[in-house]
Order: C-alpha cells, then sequence, then structure tokens
C-alpha cells in the first residue's frame, strides 16, 4: 500500500504529505461539545462542518451535534453576517440549547467576517449566550482550535466577583472522556472542590438508552465557566495546549495559573497529585498510592519485552510528550517524535525529555510534520514499535511494524474512548498494549521451535 | 563411569561464558592434539570475539561493579559466575538446590562423603571395565605429554564451583524461602538469579532477578553470541529507570507546601 515510499528524502517547504493533523474547527467543535447544553456552530458552507462531525462521530462512535451557517455563492460574497443571524435564531428556536459555540471557517476567515461585531447585534434569547472564537484553518491545527473556543468561552462568560468559590480550575489539554472522568475521579477521591473546563465525558461517550438526546447530561455548565473568574487557581493540563486559555482567564479575572504536563506516565502523574496536594493541602489517598505501586510492579514485571525498544511516537503535542515520557520511563528510546501541529516549542519540550534520560544523541522530534517523513525516517533507520493514531496503520502494514493505537484519531477501532490514557491506569494499559503489541508481533514471525505459551 | 567402564576421558566443559567458552573449544583441540583443530578453534575464537568486540566493551561498562546472586540447578550457579565475571560483575552467593558436596568442593572430597539417609536411598552402582570394549583414545605417553604441554586442562576431573568464587562469597546449599530473604538483606546483591516461583518475592524486595531456568524468555545465552546477549539483557533491566521511581514521592518530599502556588505569574 505505501511500498512506493522512497527511502530518499527531499527537503520539503510547503508541500505536507498524509498529514499528522487536522483543521481548527475541529478542536473548537471538540471543545464545544465539552460546555452542557452547548450547540456548536460553524461558521461558513455545509461541507466544513460535515467533514468535523463525521471525523468525531468516527472515532467516538456517538453523535455529534453541530450546525453551520450553511455558506452559498451569496454568503461568500458578501459576508454572513445575515446567515448567522438566522441561524442563531432557528437553532434556539428548534434545537433550543442554553448556549451556541460559534466557530469561523477558512471561508469566513478570508471573507474578514467581524464575528465579535455581528453577535454584538444579534437579538440573544433571555438566559441564552452565544460566544464564539476565530479558527483559521491555513493556521495551527485542530489543537489550536480547542485552546481557541476554550479561550470565547472564557473572553464572553468568566467573571469576578471578588470573592473565591474556592474550587480549584482545571484545564486539560484535547482529552478523551475516559480521561476526564479518571481525572474527577482523583479529584473526587480527593475531596477537592474542582470546575473541569471542558468536560466532554458523558456527551461523547454518553450510555445506550432508549432515547437520544440532543444534550446529553455531561459538559461544564455555564455558572461554573461564568464562575471561573472566582477560582482559587486554574490548573493547566498539557504546556503546550492550556497556556493560551489560562492566559485568557488571567488577563479577564486575575486568576493565577499553574501549567503541568499532560498527566501520562508515572512521573507526570506524581507531579500532577503532588500539585493538588500543595494546592488544597489534601493528601494522596491510598487508593491512588496502590494504582501507582501496582503499574510500577507492571512496568518491571514486562521490562525485558520493552527495555531498550526503539519506538515511533505520532499525534498531538501534549498527548505524545505524555506518551514520551511513559515510554522513556519503561526504558524505550522514543527514536522519532513527530507532530503536525506547528510550534517550535514542541521539539524543545521534547528535547527536554530525551535529556534527562541521555538520549538526545538517539531521538528527534519534529513539528509541523507529516507521515510521508515518518515513514521515511523509520525506512532509513527502524524502529520496533509504532504508537500512534490510526494513520500509522499504513506505515506500520508497509514495513511489518508492532502499532499500537493511541490519541486522536482512531477511527478504526471500537471502545479506546472508555479506557484512560492518563494516570497511572491509563499507564497500566499502554504497558500493557505496547508490551502485547511487540509480543504479538514475535509470535506472529517467530520460527516454530521458538513459540512458546510462556513468554 | 564411562571412564571406569570403557576407558573414555572426560572434560568438564563449559559453555557459558567467553573466557569459559574459549577454553572449553581449547581443551578439546588440545586434547586431540590435531593441529588444524587447533588453527580452527582460534580461527573461530579471533572471529567471534571480533564480531562482538564492541558490545563485550560497551556492556562490561555498564555492567562492571555490580554484584550478583545465583539459586539455580545443573552446574549454572557455577558457570553463570564466569559469564558475569566476563563483565566484571562479582558473584557475592550461590547455591544450588540439588548439589553434592562435590558440586562446591571438587570432586576430591569424593572418598570422604558420608552416606546420608537420602544418599542411602539410591541404589549404589560399581562399575567394572570392560575388557571387550575398553580403549582408551590417548596412550598412556600421550596422557603424560599433554599433562606437560597443557597444564590447565583438568583431565578427568572436576575442582568444584568454590575455586572460582572470591573470598568472602557466600555459599548456602538448598536455600529455603527464610534464608533467601535473610541473604538477600545481608548480601544484597544488584542481581539475583534463580527461578520463576521465586523470580517475584526477589522483585517485590526491590532487587532486579531473573530467571536463569528459561532465560527468563530470552536467550540463548552460551557461547559469544549469548554473552552479548545475556549482557544486553542485564543491562537492560538495571537500567529500566523505574527502579528509581518505586518510592512513592510524595512520601518522600520533606514537607507538603500546603496552599502555596507553585507556579504561575504574579
Ligand atoms: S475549508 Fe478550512 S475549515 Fe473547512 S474543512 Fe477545510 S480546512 Fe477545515
Amino acid at each position: 500500500m505505501l511500498d512506493a515510499t522512497p527511502k530518499t528524502q527531499f527537503k520539503r517547504e510547503a508541500l505536507r504529505i498524509n498529514s499528522c493533523k487536522t483543521c481548527q474547527p475541529v478542536g473548537a467543535l471538540y471543545a464545544a461539545l465539552g460546555v452542557h447544553r452547548c450547540m456548536p456552530y460553524s461558521h461558513g458552507s455545509q461541507g466544513c462542518v460535515a467533514y468535523h462531525r463525521t471525523v468525531l462521530t468516527r472515532h467516538y462512535k456517538d453523535p455529534m451535534m453541530a450546525v453551520s451557517s450553511s455558506f452559498t455563492e451569496g454568503a461568500s460574497v458578501f459576508g454572513g453576517k445575515s446567515n448567522l443571524t438566522t441561524g442563531v435564531k432557528n437553532v434556539f428556536d428548534i434545537y433550543q440549547p442554553d448556549i451556541i459555540a460559534v466557530h469561523t471557517t477558512c471561508l469566513s476567515e478570508v471573507i474578514g467576517d467581524d464575528l465579535k461585531a455581528f453577535i454584538q447585534d444579534l437579538d440573544i434569547p433571555e438566559g441564552k449566550y452565544v460566544v464564539h472564537s476565530n479558527t483559521p484553518s491555513f493556521k495551527g491545527s485542530h489543537i489550536n482550535g480547542y485552546a481557541a473556543m476554550m479561550g470565547g468561552f472564557i473572553n464572553y462568560l468568566s467573571q469576578t466577583t471578588g470573592q473565591t468559590n474556592g474550587k480549584l480550575a482545571v484545564f486539560p489539554a484535547w482529552s478523551e472522556p475516559s480521561d476526564l472522568r479518571l481525572l474527577k475521579s482523583y479529584l473526587e477521591q480527593m475531596g477537592i472542590a474542582y470546575t473541569l473546563f471542558p468536560d466532554q465525558s458523558g456527551v461523547v461517550d454518553a450510555p445506550m438508552t432508549d432515547h437520544f438526546e440532543y444534550f446529553p447530561k455531561g459538559g461544564t455548565t455555564i455558572e461554573e465557566i461564568q464562575g471561573l473568574g472566582d477560582c482559587t487557581h486554574v490548573l493547566g493540563l498539557g504546556e503546550w495546549t492550556v497556556p493560551e486559555p489560562c492566559a485568557v482567564l488571567e488577563k479577564k479575572c486575575g486568576t493565577k495559573s499553574i501549567l503541568l504536563p499532560y498527566p501520562i506516565g508515572i512521573q507526570n502523574t506524581d507531579r500532577l497529585l503532588m500539585t493538588l496536594t500543595d494546592l488544597t493541602g489534601k493528601p494522596v489517598p491510598y487508593a491512588i498510592e496502590e494504582e501507582r505501586g501496582q503499574l510500577i510492579d507492571l512496568i518491571l514485571d514486562q521490562h525485558i519485552w520493552t527495555s531498550q525498544k526503539s519506538c515511533a511516537i505520532f499525534g498531538d503535542p501534549d498527548f505524545i510528550l505524555g506518551v514520551t515520557s511513559l515510554v522513556l520511563e519503561m526504558g524505550m528510546l522514543p527514536k522519532y517524535v513527530l507532530t503536525g501541529t506547528p510550534g517550535h516549542a514542541f521539539p524543545k519540550m521534547c528535547q527536554a525529555l530525551f535529556e534527562a534520560y541521555g538520549v538526545e544523541d538517539q531521538c528527534q522530534a519534529f513539528e509541523f510534520d507529516d507521515l510521508f517523513d515518518l515513514h521515511q525516517f523509520i525506512k532509513n533507520d527502524p524502529v520496533d514499535v509504532l504508537i500512534g493514531t490510526n494513520y500509522g496503520k499504513q506505515i506500520a502494514r508497509a514495513e511489518s511494524i508492532p502499532f499500537v493505537r493511541a490519541g486522536w484519531p482512531v477511527l478504526d477501532r471500537y471502545g479506546h474512548y472508555l479506557w484512560p490514557n492518563i494516570g497511572y491506569r491509563g499507564a497500566m494499559r499502554f504497558v500493557e498494549r505496547i508490551s502485547g503489541a511487540i509480543m504479538d508481533h514475535v509470535d506472529a514471525v517467530c520460527p516454530d521451535e521458538d513459540f512458546d505459551v510462556v513468554m | 563411569m564411562l571412564k571406569t567402564r570403557y576407558g573414555t576421558d572426560w572434560l568438564k566443559v563449559n559453555f557459558i561464558g567467553i573466557e569459559a567458552t574459549k577454553k572449553s573449544l581449547r581443551d578439546i583441540a588440545n586434547y586431540f592434539g590435531n593441529q588444524e583443530l587447533i588453527d580452527q578453534v582460534e580461527a573461530v575464537i579471533a572471529e567471534e570475539e571480533a564480531r562482538y568486540a564492541e558490545d563485550y566493551a560497551y556492556y562490561r561498562s555498564k555492567l562492571s561493579g555490580k554484584t550478583a546472586g545465583l539459586y539455580v540447578g545443573g552446574s549454572r550457579s557455577h558457570h553463570y559466575q564466569l559469564l558475569l565475571k566476563d563483565f566484571g560483575v562479582s558473584t557475592v552467593l550461590a547455591g544450588y538446590e540439588f548439589a553434592h558436596r562435590d558440586d562446591y568442593e571438587g570432586r576430591e572430597v569424593i572418598p570422604s562423603i558420608k552416606l546420608d539417609a537420602d544418599g542411602k536411598n539410591i541404589e549404589t552402582i560399581t562399575v567394572q571395565p570392560d575388557p571387550s570394549q575398553f580403549r582408551t583414545y590417548l596412550t598412556p605417553e600421550g596422557a603424560q605429554r599433554l599433562k606437560e604441554a597443557h597444564p590447565e586442562i583438568e583431565l578427568n576431573d572436576y575442582k568444584g564451583m568454590i575455586v572460582d568464587m572470591e573470598a568472602g562469597a557466600l555459599i548456602d546449599d538448598d536455600m529455603n524461602q527464610y534464608e533467601t530473604e535473610e541473604l538477600m538483606r545481608l548480601v544484597k546483591p544488584d542481581i539475583f538469579f534463580t527461578g520463576i516461583k521465586d523470580k517475584y518475592v526477589v522483585q517485590k524486595g526491590g532487587t532486579l532477578c531473573r530467571q536463569l531456568h528459561s532465560y527468563d524468555y530470552s536467550g540463548p545465552y552460551s557461547c559469544f553470541q549469548g554473552a552479548a546477549n545475556f549482557a544486553r539483557d542485564l543491562a537492560a533491566s538495571l537500567y529500566t529507570p523505574v527502579w528509581g521511581m518505586i518510592r512513592v514521592p510524595w512520601k518522600s518530599r520533606p514537607a507538603i507546601l500546603a496552599h502555596t502556588v507553585v507556579g504561575g505569574e504574579d
């Protein structure tokens, strides 16, 4: 399938082949799904939101409701103000969300639609809200769109009353619903009052009932977002993604933020828990400590299968920084760590991790790169395991490398969104899957005399 | 018994360990005294050592100075000491489960071994020479010549495990669980080699433990390539970073900085 990928690499400036990112509105839409009774609204033509909903639905296997300004030639020439005005009215009338979160698309950005002015002129029903973010897709990636939409909600809604609400605000980088559930369970086990924003759990992993709801139970409430300005601190989880919304909140309400790496891996999770203790004085309960011990036990038990094995990791910045940290803890060598999202900070953050383990000569990190490049790197200097989104499967097949699906999107498997990646439990799952993939490969290719039931 | 009945000489050989493999190959070639075989053995040794020289040097730098304990059967507690020594790892504790005194002390103690209850359960076999098939490869003069030319060859003899052990190293025969734990506590080896049932006991106590009954699902560990495999596995195990993460970090910090900001900008 990708057998024709040549070994020889050429310097490419403008062209990306098999990109490792998607467009900003996908992230904006996903962030908006993390707000309770919110209707994501794409200001552009129908084709854009059709794609965004499709890719999200294919990953989560759940309804991803969103609407569009339905631009045609007219709006494209004269601007989309009237489309937005009619669209917002229709959505409030027909679907009755509490809030509409508008994001722009390439088209509305190129026209130069002034969303802020458009929204000021809207006739918004009492008790309802419309917020927006600018998400031009010719810049950044879905990760930038996610952060921009968080900033949009904060800008429109968050306030300070001058009195603290005693809650800790937690801003996660793009997270699976399972990870948000685990995060909440940590906070609850420690007895910490919190606002998690956004929170897609209960929305994109809703249970089977006998009736469909446009707005399932999950999501951060409007009141909670309003109250962000009164929170004691913001804990930002993901040093690449969430500085922007943290800065927006600090600028608007003065709330101080603490940034931590996305909590994948032992030490990143340790830091999260210790910071929670530092901020609240609440100790880490034994149940969590026990999970940590089980994880260490598992890594030691299986280490002979992963120690010194090399891997390539690709996907979104904070997620793969966490995975990189975990594989280093497992004694693996993350030879190539690659994201499609642009940003010079990413390779620097990876470099710091490589240096902490003394492997900087053997590992490389790339930003704004693509999977064609990754395939060529692997062709020239192979790895033992490939870890990343479903788009790695062609490379894995062409090169016959064990492949571990992780990150977003994973369109070709079911149920992954139910199991965590973060925390000690998430790390256990990674360890099980990475060693499992390596061992499955051994079983598949080893000679009969080495094929054994005990491994 | 083969020697007594048929006259067949025997050599104790061992292909676990680089130096041990070399000695075994040379002893065999020198026993036969065939120049072509002797040359061939030297060629093989030179070729194999050159092939793995870089690996050996690298892993020696990683493993040198570490200590090991061994508790396995069938000569392994002895043989693996030699392989460990090739990489600068000293054995501080060793024992067998089912060994006899001569396995530890050498064949010279056989006449002084007293029969115990166990021994009495086993039928004693007395072997007599069989004149119709008795044949010795070396003539008495040949044997004498071999002895003079190659005094290092221990023909028809085994000097036991102890002679290869450093002063101060411990030997414990047929360790039980309690003894294993106590000795681990006293001797604190960096690596302990044993079987699957003990492996996780030792590991839970915070010491690396690798099985030597099954190569721990890796291997092979014999001869020249096997030595490199063994060293690679050992280094990978010893340098697995989680060894340094066993302690729960929030328990070992001096004080909890309750209610203080640990980041952010003022
Ligand atoms: S036109 Fe732009 S916003 Fe729309 S789907 Fe394409 S890249 Fe995304």
